[in-house]
């Protein structure tokens, strides 16, 4: 992931550092959920229950251009919580990229390169993303 | 090989006070450890960790526990300079060693560390249980290499791991200590030898003492 902005709406914001902090963390952690995270199971016990099987986001995967924008409107008065609402949009976020890039519609995390060649494979060589844009749009 | 240690244990005096350890020496070693410029007496056994034994022996507590297997970076400590992972490191093999934790990079006076400093003014931490790993391999990354760009930084504290994500502020705070560092580094360097005998200046060389090893 190379490029990434996060949004969320504060209402009005009471600590304005740590309002960027938690939308920037969600980034790191959606980012390992919707790319690496997947607990695995074999007859009911997990396989890669340590941080050396089950790989988080490290430093290194963050996105080279992350800007995050916490929102405010300048009448209100009410308080939203944040921290967790900008968590979800992640995964979906990088999902379309991948089908933009690809053509490959994922829809289940994570997004391996396995399941995008598995999903190559099925589209067969025409496939593009602008050809099933031209269809979805037809 | 497992059954047999199994074995070794069941087979063990009753006797033993200890009831944590398993292990085919249960013997107590007594240990002469070099932490933070101090010689600390301990009793260990020979499967107890450095981490292990700096917490509960030495009672340095901000050496943490993450995963245990090396992976995390939370109990990163300073061996001769260079980080290690406290998890990994027997205490008996560190003996002898100049062990460095992040208790022990602060002045004399308490004043805290360049790199300390800069994590604070950019809050780069959010629970903050990662937080003495990434000061102590941010310490390691500027002896190292004064002058890192962006990417030798995240290369080089790609082992250490923040949960809750707050990489891009730690990146910002580990380029506004390379600056500091190297501000202090020019004022107490050999560079403006006339500024030396200042009190500030003096501390710091001794705090700075951990990087002796390096300069061979």
């Amino acid at each position: 992931v190379l490029r990434y902005h996060g949004g969320v709406y504060s209402g009005r914001t009471i600590n304005p550092v740590q309002a960027e902090l938690q939308t920037e963390g969600n980034v790191a952690f959606g980012l390992g959920q919707a790319l690496y995270e997947e607990m695995l199971f074999d007859n009911g016990q997990l396989q890669n229950g340590n941080l050396g099987d089950y790989m988080i986001a490290s430093i290194e995967d963050m996105p080279a251009d992350l800007t995050v924008n916490v929102l405010e409107h300048p009448e209100a008065n009410e308080i939203h919580g944040i921290g967790e609402t900008s968590l979800p949009p992640v995964m979906p976020a990088i999902a379309n990229a991948v089908y933009r890039a690809t053509g490959v519609r994922i829809r289940d995390l994570p997004l391996t390169a396995e399941k995008v060649l598995r999903g190559l494979q099925e589209k067969g060589q025409g496939a593009s993303p602008e050809r099933d844009l031209e269809e979805a749009v037809a | 090989m497992e059954q047999s240690v199994a074995a070794g244990s069941m087979n063990r005096p009753s006797g033993s006070s200890m009831a944590d350890a398993p292990a085919p020496s249960a013997e107590w070693i007594d240990l002469t450890l070099n932490v933070n410029g101090h010689e600390r007496a301990v009793r260990a056994r020979s499967h107890h960790t450095l981490l292990e034994v700096l917490r509960r022996e030495v009672g340095l507590v901000d050496t943490r526990e993450g995963c245990g297997i090396g992976m995390c970076g939370a109990c990163t400590v300073l061996v001769d300079g260079r980080i290690v992972s406290g998890c990994l490191v027997l205490a008996p093999q560190a003996e002898g060693r100049d062990i460095v934790t992040v208790e022990g990079i602060v002045g004399d006076n308490g004043e805290l560390h360049p790199v300390q400093d800069a994590f604070i003014e950019h809050t780069g931490f959010q629970c903050s249980y990662c937080t003495p790993g990434f000061v102590l391999a941010t310490k390691a990354l500027l002896d190292e290499n004064p002058q890192p760009d962006r990417e030798d930084a995240k290369a080089y504290l790609a082992g250490n791991l923040c949960r809750c994500g707050s990489y891009v502020k730690i990146l910002d705070a580990v380029m506004d200590a390379r600056e500091r560092a190297n501000s202090d580094a020019s004022l107490n360097g050999g560079a403006q030898v006339g500024r030396l005998a200042t009190e500030g200046n003096l501390k710091a060389t001794s705090g700075n003492g951990a990087r002796a090893p390096d300069a061979g």
